[in-house]
């Protein structure tokens, strides 16, 4: 199990701009990391000049101590020789071996004798809990099983790292829940270094100890799932993990021992982040943070009134539209409100759950 | 009744008066084009075919006879069976030894010009075999092919002799290579290019990917590739005509045509050889629908990633220099020998400036009263052809595809029939059943317009049935509740829908009207000739100019219908 690191990577498919623009990112040794973005944002790419399968045109990609790729030292280890394990998106599983076979497959390729063979691939299928499908052939496997025999066959040969190319992204929604834990689950015992790449940030959260935002080939933000979510440094990655309100700001100045700016609909007050003033083009809220009351709270700042919209029930909570100073702002409130479309409240924002974000 | 798509009545809109007129009218427009289609069918397939059989077990004079069979089964005709037999199956062999490793290089390497060799396979495969085989003969025959000339001058020897078995082997391979190298290109291309990453990842080198992976994948489309290749040489009437004859070397194809040419010609015992042709023709063809079709896998997922090419390094110019060989051998020279020869004042010099003469072209195309017939002749045949398939097919299609009535299945293999029997075969029985009352059509283009709607019907049903089946059932189901009866619906939605579909269509048969070489020989009196006849009887009669500027004429008429029908393939808006 060793970490990867990648050092200014740049790809290029035509001329124009790169598909992966420079980035340097560490993968670190026996955790999950994600490229998360929208599609055409480079993390497929990323993942796949990791694989080998991609030449990148400049940059460096080092497994442990050992250099895969370097455009300075000309260095190229060719996919088959890297000790990779991959789970591609359709699973690519072999249609013409059978579950055996497949997983058998990159054994026999490192010389392991047939008893080894065997008894490994009962292993692995214990690990995927399919142990009993080991003579089926893929075409008669669901969509989940083929996901987890295509997991098997990447990790049965004990690779250096795991690659996970939209590895859910093929399942029904239900299924793509329970195989999120799974998947992390069999990361946890086997202990493997991971990178994912996924557009689904829901999948990111579960899944990851790092996520990786990239946008038009770049890194926008890297961190734990908490720190993503709770304080996204810009309005792409604020809006692109889960749901936020974007307040626009202007006339900032401090104030105590934070600041205070002009929002659309009044003065707010949020705390000084590591940001450079000038640089703060909004403020972030997620809706589950903002505060409902019937009369103005006295003992929290930021309190405005506002006219509720629309109320619509899904599910857990119930999502309110309301209208603040002409601004709409999105709240996820518990079902036990009482409170109906047209009635007037008071919305407050706490100074902590105000995230400053740059454009 | 056809019972098509099954509505509620109740959701037909319109007043109770108006919907009955229209819908009973609609039922006999319906019933009119069933009897049409079905009255079609059984005239000009299934007539032909039982007298095909009936014939065989008669003498000339209408007695009943097993005597045709005996003779069939005598040493000579089982000899000829062997023969060919074996010429099909070294054909085969070395047409698939040229095909399949240029599929690999072209779907899987880096090796340059690979877009040229795709477009030179597909118009070699278009091209009727007849014209390299012709070329070839100009080329290498023992006394006069130009090589032979050329080595005479300058050695004093003429080492080249065309007519023999494997100078018919090789020049019939030729032109079969297509078959099997368009099909595993495309098996290769479809492929997804993950199941070959996936190889690579688990640490497979190229080489093993190669042969685990990739080869055990496309493995059925190389078997069906080889079957197709086995049909067409088994069937194939060019090059064992003007190859195979003045070597003295009979195929099945050949042999058919020279009992017809005998006089008085023997069609009864004709018609027991055609059988047991047919029976031949019948084990390839069982084979490729009962066994190859299950076989295949389906590996056409993913997200039509490019697969990466596998650099050859400098081999990458050994391989074009290969595929080039073999694409220049198979269509340039010859399409250039050709050409020249059609335009010299004296054949067996090399092109040369005091050589060149377009006289030919002007005998040909404006003098000449037989070629112009052919040409004549050509066109109409063709152009009804089109007209009697496509209508034909249209009905066809649209009862197997969007109707659910029990005779579709039979109307379906009724249909598909003339595909998988030789056209040698068929012919003869067109003739049999056409030489006689009540349906005399024997020395009228007539029986060729007939022979020629049975054998290229399936090559309109098939694209047709299949754009039919594109078209969703919900939009033809929106059209009548919104209150269109049946045919409005049919004109005014699944027609404009079929629009590409069409036009590809006619393009492709009239083609394949074109370039038929067997059908048209064995049925064409002196004043129904085709072009494809003339050329073959000018040939004969040793008018080699005139014969390579028919050719000319033919190709060049091939290859812009076919190349006109592929880009309104490779261009259809609603697929």
């Amino acid at each position: 199990m060793k970490p990867i690191e990648i050092t200014s990577l740049v790809k290029r498919y035509a001329p124009g701009p790169a598909a992966v623009d420079g980035i340097s990112l560490l993968a670190e040794q026996g955790a999950v990391t994600t490229l998360l973005g929208p599609s055409g944002c480079g993390k497929t790419t990323t993942l796949r000049c990791i694989a080998g399968l991609e030449t990148p045109d400049e940059g460096e990609i080092r497994m442990g101590e050992q250099v895969l790729f370097s455009s300075r030292s000309r260095v190229n280890v060719p996919s088959e020789d890297r000790n990779i394990g991959m789970v591609f998106q359709n699973y690519a599983l072999w249609p013409h071996m059978s579950v055996r076979e497949n997983i058998g497959f990159g054994l026999a390729l490192r010389g392991w004798s047939r008893s080894r063979i065997i008894e490994r691939i009962r292993q692995v299928l214990d690990l995927v809990r399919l142990g009993d499908r080991i003579d089926a052939m893929p075409g008669h496997l669901s969509g989940g099983q083929q996901q987890r025999i295509a997991l098997g066959r990447a990790l049965a040969y004990n690779p250096e790292v795991l690659l996970l190319d939209e590895p859910l992204a093929n399942l029904d929604a239900r299924l793509r829940e329970e195989m999120r834990f799974e998947l992390r689950n069999i990361q946890e015992r086997t202990g493997v270094t991971a990178i994912c790449v996924t557009h689904d940030q829901s999948e990111a959260m579960v899944l990851s100890d790092k996520i990786v935002v990239m946008r038009d080939g770049r890194i926008e933000q890297e961190g734990a799932p908490r720190e993503i979510y709770e304080r996204p440094r810009t309005e792409f990655t604020a809006r692109f993990i889960g749901l936020s309100n974007l307040i626009g700001i202007s006339g900032i100045e401090p104030s105590g021992n934070g600041l205070r700016g002009r929002a659309a609909f009044g003065e707010i007050v949020f705390p000084d982040g590591t940001m450079e003033t000038q640089k703060i083009a909004k403020l972030s809220v997620r809706p589950e943070d903002v505060v409902v009351s019937a009369t103005r709270p006295d003992s929290l700042p930021n309190a405005f009134p506002a006219e509720i919209k629309t109320l619509v029930y899904q599910g857990e909570t119930v999502a309110m539209f309301a209208d603040v100073g002409g601004q709409e702002i999105r709240v996820h409130v518990g079902r036990g409100l009482e409170a109906a479309e047209g009635d007037r409240v008071f919305l407050a924002f706490h100074p902590s759950r105000l995230v400053p974000v740059e454009a | 009744m056809p019972q098509d798509i099954a509505l509620p009545r109740s959701s037909l809109s319109g007043s109770t008066v108006l919907r009955t007129r229209k819908v009973s009218a609609d039922r006999t427009l319906r019933w009119l084009l069933w009897a049409c289609v079905f009255a079609s069918l059984g005239l000009l397939v299934l007539y032909p075919l039982i007298w095909l059989i009936m014939g065989s077990f008669q003498t000339a004079m209408g007695e009943w006879t097993l005597g045709h069979y005996e003779e069939v089964f005598s040493s000579y005709y089982l000899n000829l069976l062997w023969d060919s037999l074996w010429f099909t199956f070294l054909a085969t062999v070395v047409a698939m030894a040229l095909g399949v490793p240029m599929a690999w290089a072209v779907a899987r390497t880096d090796m340059p010009g690979k877009s040229l060799f795709r477009a030179a396979s597909a118009v070699t495969f278009v091209l009727p075999p007849l014209f390299q085989a012709m070329a070839f003969v100009f080329i290498f025959q023992p006394n006069a092919g130009l090589l032979n000339l050329l080595f005479d001058d300058l050695f004093g020897v003429k080492p080249f002799d065309i007519f023999t078995f494997s100078g018919l082997v090789l020049v019939t391979a030729l032109g079969a290579y297509p078959q099997s190298f368009l099909l595993v290109d495309s098996a290769l291309r479809s492929m997804d290019p993950a199941l070959e990453e996936a190889a690579t990842t688990v640490g497979a080198s190229r080489w093993r990917v190669l042969r685990s992976i990739t080869l055990p994948l496309v493995l059925p489309s190389i078997l069906t590739g080889m079957n197709l290749t086995a049909i067409h040489n088994l069937v194939v009437f060019g090059p064992p005509a003007v190859i195979g004859i003045p070597a003295n070397i009979y195929v099945m194809a050949t042999q058919i045509y020279v009992e017809l040419s005998t006089f008085p010609p023997r069609l009864e015992f004709t018609a027991a050889l055609s059988i047991l042709f047919l029976g031949f023709a019948a084990i390839l063809l069982t084979f490729q629908l009962f066994v190859l079709r299950r076989r295949s896998f389906s590996t056409i997922v993913g997200k039509g990633m490019r697969p990466r090419e596998i650099p050859l390094g400098p081999w990458r110019w050994a391989a074009f220099a290969l595929c080039g060989a073999l694409v220049f051998t198979a269509l340039l020279f010859p399409a250039a020998i050709l050409v020249s020869i059609s335009l010299s004042k004296v054949w067996t010099n090399w092109f040369q400036l005091d050589n060149f003469t377009i006289a030919h072209y002007v005998q040909v195309l404006f003098v000449h009263s037989r070629t112009l017939d052919s040409i004549a002749n050509t066109l109409i045949l063709a152009l009804v052809t089109v007209a009697s398939t496509l209508s034909a097919g249209l009905v066809i299609a649209y009862i197997i595809v969007k109707t659910r009535h029990r005779a579709r299945q039979i109307l379906n293999y009724l249909s598909f029939i003339p595909y998988s029997i030789p056209g040698a075969v068929f012919t003869v029985g067109v003739i049999l059943a056409f030489i006689r009352p009540p349906f005399v059509l024997y020395g009228t283009l007539g029986i060729l317009a007939a022979c020629y709607f049975a054998r290229f019907l399936p090559f309109a049903i098939q694209p047709l049935s299949a754009a039919l089946r594109q078209i969703d059932n919900s939009l033809l189901e929106a059209g009548r509740v919104a209150g269109a009866g049946w045919w409005r619906t049919t004109r005014r939605i699944t027609l404009p829908l079929l629009k590409f579909s069409v036009l590809s269509t006619v393009l492709l048969v009239f083609v394949a009207c074109l370039r038929e070489v067997v059908s048209a020989i064995l049925l064409a009196a002196p004043n129904t000739e085709t072009m494809m006849v003339s050329a073959f009887r000018l040939w004969e009669e040793g008018a080699v100019q005139e014969t390579a500027a028919l050719m000319v004429v033919l190709l060049v008429l091939v290859l812009v219908f076919f190349t006109v029908a592929r880009s309104v393939i490779g261009n259809r808006l609603y697929d």
